[in-house]
């Protein structure tokens, strides 16, 4: 366990070497110019020059490389040019709100992935089989700011069901700080009202976003447990007794996930990166928003930090991947 | 009688049309036998074996016949009822044992688990219990091995594992199909010693399938000579062995290696079995048999040659003819 989790951290340091040196390279050679974003098509030279050289513009591009990795080993990614504000406290501002929502949708699509996924399996070629595979293969082909707009027109709109927009009533009581996930910290605190109030926020976002990564759950789960299903093992355990359901969960489940993790992993990643058109629509005041205006604004230490923190991410997702495989399957462990 | 197979037909569907792979197939066990079915590979004794427990594959079906387990019809249960028989009243103990076991579950828990279904215990006694019963099997450090998963250990442990889960209820009837097939040799005569024991301590009859008539020498009380989906003679072991009567129990006793010069080559049997699919009319063994005259093209009757021993065979003279069962098979 210990040489996988030593691997990926040197991974890690790769990863992060990597992705900043492309970031850093792309922002050098797309065009624009983020000095004369500050001071404005009618700014003077004198300001613009000024600018040119506190935002370190006018060092040759080694040292301005060499600067920024410096910072990035001490946690400074630099000051962002639209919010004025250092890009690590805007990261930690707007990532746990996606990360929540992230996490939420991540949720659904497992549970109902799994579920509708061993469904379909145990009932191959029923009926069961055939509308479980088309409710989850409506996911990917609905694009979400279809299927968002109908959430929200039918329960937010006709039904009033759930809130349309955001991550808690303007007029709640914030939870503290703590994680920055608003159901966790209100539950901390024992701030019930809260949670239940920013659980009601997540749910249309959260089923959106997860509802587009079901069916590539649904199918991985549904095949591993086809094969697993006619596993001797199985057969085995039928010729003693055990009753079919028992077997499912007990035998077979567990077994069928093993090769299925990896996807779910990617899934993970997806998710996260397909939260900022679920943010847009929701007007979710995550990651996804941010780095849209970021874009807009040409802020390039604010999209570097949030590539980087993407980066890591993923290499965090896989090494949880390799943990759970370990969890998982005794064979891997020794 | 414990278990009663009547007349048992079979056939699968496939995308080659409809093959019929058992042929009116009729065997009995009484309580404590032991009972060997012999015959090539492909003949049908695993479909016999797995349709006794009702675990045929869903492309299979019974065309006729009843396999009565103390008197009532396993053919005829629900899902429910036949549940409630594998493994308490009918266990079973399949040929591989690198794949029986769950590969993610310690021996013990998937003992345990079976114990829990048969008997009204605790969990913590239906582990204690999980060790006596590898204790049973013979296997040493049995506390130790019940912490282990399938992975970690031998062909030969596994298969006492297996033994194991299918003796846990203890079964009236326990069959094995091909159990020592993929063990070496030392393993298998352990594996046969053991299974042998278990059968006299508890009383449990074992059905007992190989393609190996060397291993039901000294092992089975009985045996069935099967071809091609079809019993072809039937007898004490001792006769079947030394005074076969059909011609292809003859040719699979000559085709053994014992007793024989290690210089003179093994005689195989001429002829490949038919494709299912186009099964004759007559005798099954018409295409490779070295006796067959004109009368073989219609079914052979069964030729009786001791109380208990006959042959479905035209060439078989019937010398002690048993009254009660003079009707073909
Ligand atoms: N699921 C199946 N579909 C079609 N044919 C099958 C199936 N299972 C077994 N058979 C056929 O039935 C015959 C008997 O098989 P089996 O009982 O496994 O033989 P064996 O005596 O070696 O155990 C074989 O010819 C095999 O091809
Ligand atoms: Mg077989």
């Amino acid at each position: 366990m210990w040489p996988i989790i030593r691997n990926r951290l040197i991974m890690l340091v790769f990863v992060v070497f990597g992705v900043s040196f492309i970031t850093f390279l792309m922002s050098n050679v797309i065009p624009g110019d983020p000095a004369r974003m500050i001071v404005g098509p009618r700014g003077d030279q004198a300001t613009y020059q000024r600018i040119r050289e506190q935002l370190g513009l006018n060092d040759p591009l080694y040292v301005q490389y060499v600067d920024y990795m410096k910072g990035i080993f001490t946690g400074d990614l630099g000051t962002s040019i639209r919010t004025q504000q250092p890009v690590l406290d805007d990261l930690i501002t707007y990532f746990p709100a996606t990360l929540e929502l992230v996490i939420y949708a991540f949720l659904f699509a497992i549970f109902f992935g799994v579920m509708i996924g061993v469904i379909t399996a145990v009932k191959n070629n029923t009926k069961w089989d055939y509308i479980g595979r088309f409710f989850s293969i409506t996911g990917v082909s609905l694009p979400v700011f279809l299927s968002g707009l109908i959430f929200i027109i039918i329960f937010y709109g006709k039904l009033g069901w759930f809130p349309g927009s955001g991550r808690i009533d303007l007029f709640m009581e914030l939870p503290p700080r703590i994680t920055g996930l608003y159901t966790v910290d209100s539950l901390l605190v024992g701030n019930f009202e809260a949670f239940k109030n920013s659980l009601w926020h997540l749910i249309m976002p959260s089923i959106i976003l997860g509802y587009v990564q079901l069916s590539t759950i649904v199918r991985q789960v549904r095949s591993s447990m086809l094969d697993v299903l006619n596993q001797e093992y199985i057969r085995t355990a039928k010729a003693n007794g055990l009753s079919e359901w028992f077997l499912i969960i007990r035998y077979a489940l567990r077994n069928a996930l093993i090769p299925v993790i990896t996807v779910v992993g990617v899934s993970f990643g997806m998710l996260l990166g397909g939260a900022v058109v679920t943010e847009m629509i929701f007007n979710w005041p995550g990651m996804g928003k941010y780095v849209v205006e970021s874009i807009g604004f040409l802020d390039f230490p604010a999209i570097m930090g949030f590539t980087l923190l993407i980066s890591v991410g993923y290499v965090i997702i896989n090494l949880i991947v390799d943990l759970l495989y370990i969890v998982l399957d005794p064979r891997v462990r020794e | 009688m414990l278990l009663e197979i009547k007349e048992l037909s079979v056939s699968f569907e496939s995308i080659y049309g409809k093959s019929h792979v058992l042929d009116h197939v009729s065997i009995n066990i009484k309580k404590g036998e032991i009972i060997g079915v012999v015959g090539e590979s492909g003949s049908g004794k695993s479909v016999t074996a797995l349709a006794i427990i009702r675990l045929l594959h869903k492309n299979a079906s019974i065309d006729s016949g009843e396999i009565l387990y103390e008197n009532e019809n396993l053919l005829t249960k629900d899902e429910k009822e036949i549940q409630a028989i594998r493994g308490k009243k009918i266990g079973m103990v399949f040929q591989e044992p690198m794949t029986a076991l769950n590969p993610t579950m310690k021996i013990g828990k998937q003992l345990a688990n079976v114990i829990r279904k048969h008997r009204e215990v605790s969990k913590k006694e239906a582990h204690e219990l999980a060790i006596e019963t590898l204790k049973d099997v013979k296997i040493k450090d049995a506390e130790k091995v019940s912490e282990k998963y399938p992975f970690q250990l031998s062909g030969g442990m596994r298969q006492r594992v297996v033994i194991a889960l299918a003796m846990a209820a203890p079964p009236d009837l326990l069959i094995a199909d091909e159990p020592t097939t993929a063990l070496d040799v030392t393993v298998q005569n352990e594996i046969l010693k053991l299974m042998k024991s278990l059968s006299e301590k508890k009383g449990t009859s074992i059905l007992f399938i190989t393609h190996d008539l060397a291993v039901v020498g000294n092992f089975c009380d009985r045996v069935y000579v099967m071809y091609q989906g079809k019993i072809v003679e039937s007898g004490k072991t001792a006769d079947v062995l030394h005074k076969p009567e059909h011609p292809y129990t003859r040719a699979l006793i000559e085709s053994l290696p014992e007793g024989k010069n290690p210089d003179e080559p093994l005689k195989v049997i001429d002829g490949e079995p038919f494709v299912l699919n186009s099964r004759p009319t007559g005798c099954v063994f018409i295409a490779r048999c070295p006796l067959k005259t004109e009368q073989c093209s219609n079914v052979p009757p069964v030729r009786w040659r001791g109380t208990d021993h006959w042959a479905a065979c035209w060439e078989v003279e019937e010398n002690a003819g048993n009254p009660l069962a003079r009707k073909e098979i």
